[in-house]
């Protein structure tokens, strides 16, 4: 081909002129969509929290490599990716007969899950899950997680088959919606009702918002994209969107249905939740064991809640300090990172080259720009995830760590300090209007005495020395301020966050290239990140006053779905979609971080639902938007 | 030989589905069908910045058929019957005739139906299709698109409609540092009547920054016949008739839309730009997306100079088969010198566009005017 037409060379001082407008003209785009979360979550510690950031040096660094992965990353979506999901899609229906296109799609839709691991997501989220508060959920994501991916990936994968015989049908997403979604909904609402079931349906509705990564997202749009351009019975035009909501409703019902199946064949003999002492009681003792998977475990987990086993063995004290010597942290972040990157991006390009060349059978043209924008993805994968974990991820739970102060007396162990010279007289009575007291000891506070709560387990008698651990808050008060301040801060954070997502930012330039620019990047990207922001508002309540998320969701979808009957398909199919893109990897750790600090603190075991609520609200503002949009449109049209 | 109408109906998208049954029952079956935004005026602001920058847009689809050049008026005065065309705000109809290649010409054009509904429902205003009109394209860089839309409202010509298409060229040829230059172009649209063409090419040209380098292109085609959009604005009317109503009866009583003219067009702007010397064509040809931009590549070779490359939908209705799909196709405009039409037609041939399972085909029309950055000498 290269023969054909001979290339022109463009003298060095052009290129690099091209080169540096085009780098710069990236950087900023990108710089503009990430920062503003950056800039937000750095001045709500400093001037809200009154706290100072730590390890600025390693934070500034990682939100730049994050910045420069996200436009490495982007451009290599849109150079290969996509143009490659699009071409599929048109070219695969016409070439192959429908079940070797659905075969394909099924493939394609679980070779993507396995490629994004979103599992470690989910189990980073119920990191703090209690095996004897809800075995039944600790049991499917630990001891049975191989099960979880593989439902997880066949959801995925039934999903994309089911979205791209949909377009090829013209079947229209409404109608799917309001099959699908009632029996989903019933099912929720029974398992919410079980005391076992209960704590799984948070990791349910979570999974499907997680497993439709930044790589799986752009290329199942541009795959539906392609099919859409060449079913001849899409009279509904829905532009090709779609998939990935049912990419995101399908592992709901697959969690579901598996959490049901373990229970009715694995462990039937569960009761419920019981307490630490209960579970491992000697009586129990198979059972727990079957919970927790090993041997090894069961000691472990016991030795956690502090229950004394007589057969325990000699607990070697195997938490190892991570070696934060010198850089070497870094080089392992970064290997990590390869590691991972690699496997989300070259084994799923290669084989959608492959199948390219297999049904379509022609040339790709300008094969050098495709190999550069897997280059370019790889990389970019690379460094934004190790910005986002380095940068991102860091700053948030500094904050996680800080925020709970706004409406609690917290303790900051980083800043305890050793008293020396502390006399058992230097402790004083203090009392209250009961005439009961307390012991209080005395601190310098800028020359001002001041009392401090003295707590005789961390007196020494011996040495005469006091571990003083400073607390800080309730900052604003114990009235409502503080919780609606947490409120406010999940509003922000999330909005902030969403715009940064890079399968949101692939997804609003396809809308915006599918509506030829009537659906502009900024309106879906800003109606999406308010509704996001909602949402995490709603999944925060849910953690600070456990509210019953199995209930909630439903009800919320029973509205989504009155609002679709009166939405017209195409803004369906969008909203719809918003739902699945926008929970991605800067939103994700965020939540999952902040959100167990807010649980922990609160006494609630996990920080599941989150996601799912932040989910939910963009379809809301996504729906409202359309409709919003017609009615300006009947004005026009008279 | 060859020469046929080509008609361009351009409607909201809400009522595709209305233009697809009507095209269908008068026995238009073979069409394509491009999507666009339709832009005009609006003086609302919404919160949020929602409203966008002083213009309302609205979904577009652009329905494209050929039929034979006799008796074509039957058809064209049901259609916008049936469809309310002569209402403002509805949308707009126009032809234009043009030359056709295909391996089958004949086989691309449709045949309405002998029986056209003889009574429509009260409606046969008999609305006279305008002619001396021209069809004004204007290329420029993906963003800069509702700038020039907006120049073409305040020249209050017409409602014009945007099209997004890729640039294809010099581009291709230049190794990996090509993906620093942005393919992605707004083609903006608008029917104008002739007497007025001069004037809003050279205010386009101006809004558009056309005589700078790089900024883009246009060019103009005559139209045979055509009833255009006059709702410019969105605005709410307060009066029993609304000033669009107005203008176009005062259009049907003068026969054309001449009159509305701001300003006579000795004492207004200068024209920016000089006639090309030798006349130029459109070739515009279709095929199967992934295929145009090597065919655009032969194009250039045998010395066009560029093209503007759009996605479009073939229509369904046709080709009857077990399969539930239609090819995809693609569409590139190229304006080249007459003299050079052979030689690139001949070029697109040998490279295959009328060759394959789906075989494509190239129209051809002639270009009025055009106008881009030359360098000096």
């Amino acid at each position: 081909m290269a023969s054909h037409h001979p290339r022109i060379n463009l003298p060095l001082e052009q290129r690099v002129r091209l080169l540096t407008a085009y780098g710069a003209n990236r950087l900023w785009e990108q710089a503009k969509a990430f920062l503003p979360v950056v800039l937000y979550l750095g001045a709500f510690q400093i001037l809200v929290l009154g706290q100072g950031l730590e390890e600025t040096g390693i934070l500034i660094l990682g939100i730049l490599a994050a910045i420069l992965g996200l436009t490495f990353f982007m451009e290599g979506l849109f150079l290969t990716f996509m143009p490659l999901g699009e071409s599929l899609g048109i070219g695969l229906p016409l070439q192959w007969p429908l079940p070797m296109v659905l075969g394909f799609s099924l493939v394609l839709g679980a070779a993507a899950t396995f490629a994004e691991p979103a599992v470690g997501i989910l189990k980073a989220a119920g990191s703090t899950v209690l095996p004897w508060e809800a075995p039944l959920l600790y049991y499917v994501l630990n001891t049975q997680s191989v099960y979880l991916i593989l439902v997880i990936a066949l959801g995925v994968g039934v999903a994309v088959a089911l979205g791209m015989m949909r377009l090829l049908f013209g079947w229209t997403l409404k109608t799917i919606l309001l099959i699908l979604f009632p029996p989903i909904l019933l099912l929720t609402i029974i398992s919410a009702l079980h005391p076992l079931l209960s704590p799984l349906v948070g990791l349910a509705w979570d999974s499907g918002g997680i497993t439709t990564g930044p790589v799986t997202v752009p290329l199942v749009l541009a795959l539906g994209i392609g099919v859409s351009r060449i079913a001849s019975k899409d009279e509904e035009d829905n532009g090709g969107f779609g998939i990935v909501t049912l990419a995101s409703i399908l592992p709901v019902v697959a969690v579901l249905f598996l959490g049901w199946g373990l229970y009715f064949f694995q462990v039937p003999e569960l009761s419920g939740p019981v307490s630490a002492a209960d579970f491992f009681a000697p009586a129990h003792q198979d059972l727990s064991m079957k919970i927790l998977g090993s041997e090894e475990n069961y000691f472990h987990q016991a030795a956690r809640a502090g229950i004394p086993l007589a057969q325990a063995p000699e607990i070697t004290s195997s938490t190892q300090v991570p070696g934060e010597s010198g850089f070497s942290w870094l080089y392992q972040l970064l290997f990590r990172q390869m590691g991972a990157s690699f496997q989300a991006v070259v084994p799923l390009t290669l084989f959608l080259i492959l199948v390219s060349f297999l049904a379509i059978r022609e040339k790709i043209r300008f094969l050098d720009e495709k190999f550069l924008g897997i280059l370019f993805a790889f990389l970019g994968m690379v460094l934004f995830s190790s910005g986002i974990e380095t940068g991102l991820t860091r700053l948030g739970s500094q904050v996680g760590k800080t925020l709970p102060a706004s409406f609690q007396k917290l303790e900051i162990p980083d800043r305890s300090q050793v008293w020396q010279d502390v006399e058992p007289d230097d402790v004083k009575k203090v009392f209250d209007a009961q005439g009961n007291h307390k012991p209080y000891l005395l601190q310098d506070n800028k020359g001002i005495p001041e009392l401090v709560a003295f707590d005789p387990t961390r007196y020494d008698e011996v040495n005469k020395t006091y571990l003083h651990i400073p607390t800080l808050g309730p900052l604003f008060g114990t009235g409502p301020l503080g919780l609606i301040l947490v409120l406010l801060f999940g509003f922000l954070m999330g909005y902030g966050a969403t715009l940064a997502e890079p399968a949101l930012l692939a997804m609003s330039r396809t809308v915006e290239d599918v509506t030829v620019g009537v659906i502009s990047r900024s309106q879906l990207t800003q109606a999406v990140a308010l509704g996001v922001g909602v949402g995490i508002v709603l999944g925060f309540g849910k953690i600070l006053w456990n509210l019953p998320l199995g209930l909630i969701l439903p009800g919320i979808y029973v509205v989504l779905l009155i609002l679709t009957l009166f939405s017209k398909e195409d803004f369906v199919n969008i909203a719809f979609d918003s739902a699945g893109v926008t929970t991605g990897p800067v939103t994700v750790p965020l939540v999952v971080v902040i959100g167990l600090s807010l649980g922990s603190r609160v006494g609630v075991m996990d920080g599941f639902g989150v996601l799912a609520t932040a989910s939910a609200f963009p379809i809301l503002f996504v729906l409202l938007l359309g409709l919003w949009s017609r009615a300006k449109a009947k004005k026009v049209q008279g | 030989m060859n020469y046929y109408l080509k008609v361009t109906l351009n409607m909201n998208k809400d009522f595709s589905g209305l233009v697809r049954d009507t095209l269908e029952s008068l026995g238009v079956l073979r069409f394509t069908l491009q999507s666009g935004r339709m832009v005009v005026l609006s003086d609302r602001r919404w919160p949020l910045g929602l409203g966008g920058d002083g213009v309302y847009e609205s979904p577009l689809d652009s329905f494209e058929f050929f039929i034979p050049l006799k008796n074509s008026e039957p058809l064209l005065n049901t259609l916008v019957a049936l469809l309310h065309l002569d209402s403002p705000g509805r949308g707009s109809l126009f032809t234009e005739k043009i030359k056709l290649h295909a391996s089958d010409p004949p086989a691309l054009v449709n045949e309405p139906s002998e029986k056209l509904p003889q009574k429509l429902g009260g409606l046969e205003s008999a609305h006279p299709l305008f002619s001396d009109l021209l069809l004004i394209s204007c290329i420029v860089q993906r963003g800069r698109g509702n700038d020039v839309a907006k120049a073409a409202l305040h020249s209050v010509a017409g409602v014009p409609w945007i099209n997004y298409g890729t640039g294809a060229g010099l581009r291709e040829r230049l190794g990996l540092i090509r993906i620093t230059i942005p393919a992605e172009k707004e083609t903006v649209n608008l029917v104008v009547s002739q007497e007025e063409g001069v004037q809003v090419i050279s205010s386009l040209i101006r809004e558009a920054r056309l005589n700078y380098p790089g900024q883009g292109f246009i060019y103009a085609c005559p139209i045979q016949k055509g009833v255009i959009n006059t709702r410019l604005s969105m605005d709410r009317s307060r009066h029993l008739a609304t000033m669009e109503q107005i203008i176009q009866t005062l259009d049907l009583l003068k026969g054309s839309p001449t009159w509305r003219r701001k300003v006579s067009s000795a004492e207004v702007q200068p024209q920016l730009f000089q006639e090309e010397k030798e006349p130029e064509v459109d070739m515009t040809f279709y095929c199967i997306q992934g295929n145009a931009s090597r065919l655009v590549e032969a194009a250039r070779r045998a010395g066009a100079s560029g093209a503007t490359i759009c996605k479009i939908r073939q229509g369904q209705k046709i080709i009857p088969g077990p399969k539930e799909v239609m090819p995809a196709l693609e569409v590139a405009h190229l304006v080249i010198r007459r003299s050079l039409e052979e030689k690139v037609l001949q070029a697109l041939e040998t490279a295959g566009l009328f060759q394959g399972d789906f075989p494509g085909y190239c129209e051809v029309k002639p270009v009025s005017h055009s106008f881009t950055y030359r360098p000096e000498g």
